[in-house]
């Protein structure tokens, strides 16, 4: 496969994932129902929390509550699975693999004439499955959440009203700017005869990148206009303003009560 | 380049909080400098250095690389507005396509959009200024250094977790370091040498008045 249907391929995927996750966003379930300040801020405590667990029966539990909380979500298991395991944690466990016999301990079994060890299995089924359990929470909040609600949730969080312009109009564009990148493709693979070469390929990328940046500032310079004719003073204002209700702070009270209790059974205070 | 969650241990992953803040903190008071037109402009160029992350180049042995484009905007804006759009780019990539992570997100901001277009913007102008190198080859020497650099600075963050706490990327120094920087000097390095030579040779050919443009953004 060359550079041009390579390329194109990626900007499709990335297209049907965005409009994948907005589908699975729309449903009426326990997550898409939760403020997604709360939700942003659940996220990150708990991925954290699962990042610096060491046991793995915890992380499996974590990694079973992230199941239970995708089917609360009413998202399609399987589809949920294949999408944490298949990439990420399917390489860190190959990675991971020759680790088993690097590490020394208690012989557990022979091949080919190395040894693994106890310590080294427990090591790498233990970052494999930390990395599966991270990822899945971060699907689990993809999933359930739409591109404008977060970045209102990121505005209230006092990060810089220019900042949230930038990203909120950075978002939109993609899309169109993915949409330019497709049809150039298609354009150059109509009028190609024969395969490009590699360093063929890297200067025909150039030149589309070159000619796209070229057309990014002419829209950046439209837009600004389109904007100022629209009463635009610098910054955006995000539309929706969130209230958080009981939903929001049971939630709330179940990841610090989580977070606290896990913490306690590690420390042997439980 | 994008480190996922569960790579980098806990202190690790603070540590990089910590040093960020100060750099954020920073590149945002520059974007006070840009003039009200350019902040629309900005964002848009933000999803032009999301795009070019979605270009696959093939590199020898057969797979592909994508290159990261810090150095094209640190060339073509300024390097701060690459560490802006790549931390918008990353952050987007981390919470909506699961490409790197969240922990370990403030790591790879610090590879990808300080080390990386840094590193790259004072290659090429050290080259293009004290040596009088043509900017198109300077660009491409300063992307190649730029990747590289970044590369091997994730390959040090990588490989100082055996040492720190285990349970995190297995491998130490010796295996990561050169992990890291011989795939990218021998692949993603030599790609993005050559396409953001190509992107500069591009622009100043058929919009040389962007290119005299930039120095207005840099305040």
């Amino acid at each position: 496969m060359g550079f041009l249907e390579e390329t194109a391929r990626e900007v499709l995927e990335f297209t049907t994932n965005a409009v994948f996750s907005e589908r699975y966003a729309r449903r009426d379930g326990l997550l898409q129902r939760i403020d997604p300040r709360v939700k942003v801020v659940s996220l990150v405590v708990i991925v954290a929390t699962v990042v610096s667990l060491e046991r793995i029966d915890l992380i499996l539990a974590f990694y079973f509550l992230a199941l239970a909380l995708a089917v609360l979500s009413r998202l399609p298991v399987i589809e949920f699975t294949k999408r944490v395991w298949v990439f990420i944690p399917i390489f860190t466990g190959v990675i991971a693999l020759p680790s088993i016999f690097m590490i020394p301990g208690e012989p557990a079994f022979h091949l080919f004439g190395l040894t693994a060890s106890r310590e080294g299995i427990r090591w790498a089924v233990l970052f494999t499955l930390r990395v599966a359990t991270a990822v899945s929470y971060a699907i689990l909040f993809t999933m359930t959440s739409r591109w404008n609600d977060i970045v209102s949730a990121l505005a209230s969080f006092r990060i810089p009203g220019m900042v949230i312009t930038i990203t909120t109009l950075t978002y939109r564009y993609i899309f169109l700017l993915a949409k330019l990148l497709l049809d150039a493709m298609h354009a150059r693979r109509a009028r190609l005869a024969g395969e490009l070469g590699m360093v063929e390929s890297w200067k025909e990328a150039g030149k589309h990148i070159g000619a796209t940046f070229i057309k990014a500032n002419a829209l950046g310079e439209d837009l600004y206009y389109a904007m100022l004719s629209r009463g635009y003073a610098n910054e955006i204002e995000p539309l929706r303003e969130f209230k958080a209700g009981k939903v929001d702070y049971a939630f709330s009270a179940f990841t610090v009560l989580l977070v606290v209790l896990t913490f306690a059974f590690t420390r042997g205070l439980l | 380049m994008h480190i996922p969650d569960g790579y980098l241990g806990p202190y690790t992953c603070a540590f990089f909080y910590l040093i960020m803040i100060p750099i954020w903190y920073k590149a945002f008071r520059w974007l006070k400098n840009l003039k009200p037109s350019q902040v629309p402009l900005l964002g848009v160029l933000t999803a032009f250095a999301f795009l070019v992350m979605m270009y696959n180049m093939p590199v020898p042995g057969g797979t592909t690389a994508h290159i990261v484009g810090g150095t094209i905007i640190a060339i073509l804006i300024s390097p701060w507005a690459a560490t802006v759009s790549l931390s918008i780019v990353l952050l987007i990539q981390a919470l909506f396509f699961g490409d790197g992570g969240i922990t370990t997100y403030a790591a790879n901001v610090f590879n990808m959009g300080v080390v990386l277009p840094f590193v790259g913007y004072y290659t090429y102008k050290f080259l293009s200024e004290r040596f009088k190198l043509n900017e198109v080859i300077s660009a491409g020497i300063g992307a190649y250094i730029g990747i590289v650099t970044a590369a091997t600075v994730a390959g040090i963050e990588l490989g100082i977790q055996p040492y720190i706490q285990p349970g995190y990327c297995p491998y130490p120094l010796r295996v990561s370091v050169p992990a890291m920087a011989i795939a990218h000097l021998v692949t993603a390095g030599p790609a993005a040498a050559v396409v953001t030579a190509a992107v500069v040779w591009y622009v100043k050919k058929s919009r040389p008045d962007l290119f005299a443009m930039r120095t207005i953004a840099r305040g």
